[in-house]
């Protein structure tokens, strides 16, 4: 994949980096986070893998069904960061919450669920298109396994 | 399944049997082999969720573990208290135990020796690994003598772990485990999926499912909703079972009790029936669980046919006993607890989580304890230092053990909660002072009370415990 070949930069950088990213791809709209916790969840999507076009409304159907999904206990958390992020922006919330693996777990697998419920990794998908969502399988969740 | 209500459990029955996880089951097998015709009652508190009633509510039962019980300190405990117990919320993860698991005392001077020895489970070891049919490789024997002989070929390893068996092939084996490879009768191939709890396709070995032969003997009667309370006692015998049911008392009387609700539960029933020779309870505790995370150079991982295909066993034993934990490094091939990598665009798959078990030494402190309410407390201060120390270890470990992939650095992630691998509440042993049960699984005290599941090792050990707790079921099976 030719990706592989782009610079590897350290994790403060990358935030940094497409921070300024989404603001100008955005215009500043994506800060204006609502009460709803699933706009953050949003958010945190778009800015994990701002480099990755989506069809509109891809991540806000994801985000919408996989928080009715999640635990109350969960919940909690995901309304806390939500309203962190609604006070001091999502740049500074990454940025204070970088290196809290609680935080960094819900990210990346909460990042990793989305994807697979994409065409993202088919390798067939025409890439001049938006990259599609088609949802959750309850089997066969892992697209890279292999079996004999 | 021959159900029952209540109010049809008086008895007399040769035999009770109370909770229906592992250490129940096996222990019927071998039983109903000998005695097919003796009448036996199955007390269960939880109920009868099928696998599809599982799979559509997103659990493994009805009732929260955590409702069962109050934790006075941050440990928690998981487990399944439904019919089949741990055999539903189980990944089915089977290595069979090494020799020096159960001389710990003896030969690194640490924790104590079990009063059995490997050698008395081999028959059995391999009669459980036909039962859980399960998957796993042949040359797996190098490490645990005697096994390699399982009914299925292993699961396909990814392409990180074909590479460290290449480099490391006297360590490094497919993991046995009781999920389908190849299809088979009573289910699909395993899928992948990193949600074994709730294995969407059945390729995982459930008691409820995959042991027809004891559900429907014409012998079995089965009560659900039955919460033993108490162990009516008359000198060194169990007269008769007093359980709960939809608020009310019942009484049902037995010739012989065998008790395998869980670590927590089995140990509070003694407690609530005043038999408290050799300090049931006491003993609590479970191995280490952290999770790890080693960032690859250029590999790509997760294309292994199982969610945890491989194992490397460098660490199970060793000098090392004497001063810290056991370790088992597993590889995974889920990304749903660490998720794929994030941190450079285009290299999600560049990264191998592994879990990382480290034995513990149990402590006298770290127990069940009745107050005289509801509920048993749990009080346990963590993880020993030996534990700590043993992890410790191993994280300095890992560039070594892991040195034929292209290994960019080591992380480790979080340790977790619970392991759900309860042992050592009521631990066997030669000393009645110091031990609740003897060799045979046979309270000291009470002579017809009988107790299995993991409840009863005296060590935690590296290893998961189910097969080897099946394994001694079959053994006092075949006694009693």
């Amino acid at each position: 994949m030719s990706r592989r070949r782009l610079p590897r930069p350290s994790r403060r950088q990358f935030l940094a980096g497409t921070a300024a990213v989404g603001v100008a791809a955005t215009g500043g709209a994506a800060w204006m986070l609502t009460d709803d916790p699933k706009d953050f969840i949003v958010a945190m999507i778009r800015r994990s893998v701002p480099y990755v076009e989506f069809e509109p409304g891809a991540i806000e159907e994801f985000a919408a069904s996989y928080y009715d999904k999640v635990q109350v206990q969960r919940r909690g958390n995901i309304e806390k960061i939500s309203k962190m992020a609604r006070g001091i922006g999502m740049p500074l919330t990454e940025t204070v919450l970088d290196g809290n693996e609680k935080y960094e777990n819900f990210r990346r697998t909460t990042v990793s669920t989305f994807l697979i419920g994409t065409d993202f990794f088919d390798e067939t998908r025409d890439t001049t298109k938006p990259v599609a969502y088609f949802g959750i399988n309850p089997c066969g969740r892992n697209p890279f396994a292999e079996f004999a | 399944m021959n159900f029952v209500s209540p109010s049809e459990t008086r008895g007399p029955w040769d035999l009770i049997v109370i909770g229906s996880g592992f250490g129940s089951l096996f222990l019927l097998q071998a039983y109903l082999r000998r005695k097919p015709t003796a009448r036996i009652l199955m007390l269960e508190w939880g109920h009868h969720n099928s696998v599809d009633w599982q799979l559509e509510h997103g659990v493994n039962s009805d009732i929260p573990p955590q409702s069962t019980m109050r934790l006075e300190s941050g440990k928690e405990f998981d487990f399944t208290i439904g019919l089949g117990g741990g055999t539903n919320c189980w990944w089915g993860l089977s290595p069979r135990c090494h020799p020096n698991d159960f001389r710990l005392r003896s030969t690194y001077g640490v924790g104590v020796d079990w009063p059995i020895s490997v050698d008395e489970l081999m028959p059995h070891y391999a009669e459980a690994e036909q039962t859980l049919r399960l998957a796993g490789p042949s040359d797996i024997g190098k490490k645990l003598p005697g096994a390699g002989r399982y009914p299925q070929p292993p699961h396909h390893l990814s392409t990180a772990d074909r590479m460290l068996k290449d480099a490391s092939p006297d360590t490094i084996f497919a993991v046995p485990q009781a999920k389908n490879s190849r299809p088979t009768e009573q289910g699909g191939t395993c899928c992948s999926n990193g949600t074994c709890n709730l294995c969407p396709s059945k390729a995982k070995f459930y008691g409820i499912d995959n042991f027809a032969g004891i559900w429907t003997h014409d012998t079995l009667k089965i009560c659900t909703g039955a919460r033993v309370r108490r162990l009516d006692r008359q000198g060194d015998t169990i007269r008769s079972v007093i359980f709960e049911s939809d608020g009310r008392e019942y009484q049902a009387d037995g010739d012989l009790i065998v008790l395998g609700a869980n670590g927590i539960h089995s140990a509070f029933i003694l407690l609530q029936s005043g038999i408290h020779e050799g300090k049931p309870g006491a003993y609590l505790g479970e191995k280490l669980l952290a999770l790890a995370e080693i960032h690859l150079d250029g590999l790509k991982h997760f294309d292994g046919g199982t969610v945890t295909p491989a194992f490397d066993l460098s660490d199970i034993d060793g000098p090392h006993r004497a001063e810290s934990g056991a370790t088992l490094y597993l590889t995974e091939n889920s990304f749903n607890w660490t998720g794929l990598r994030l941190d450079a665009p285009g290299r999600f798959r560049e990264t191998l989580p592994l879990a990382i078990y480290v034995e513990d030494i149990l402590q006298e402190e770290n127990a069940v304890v009745d107050d005289g309410g509801d509920l048993p407390i749990i009080r346990h201060a963590g993880p020993s230092p030996y534990a700590r120390k043993g992890l410790d270890r191993a994280l300095a470990r890992l560039p070594e053990i892991f040195s034929a992939l292209p290994v960019e650095s080591v992380h480790l992630r979080r340790v977790m909660p619970t392991i759900g691998h309860i042992q050592g509440s009521l631990r066997m042993g030669n000393d009645p002072d110091t031990s609740v049960c003897d060799a045979n699984q046979m309270h000291h005290a009470v002579r017809n009370l009988l107790l299995v599941g993991t409840s009863v090792f005296p060590t935690t050990g590296w290893a998961n415990p189910s097969l080897t707790a099946s394994a001694m079921s079959l053994r006092v099976g075949a006694l009693v």
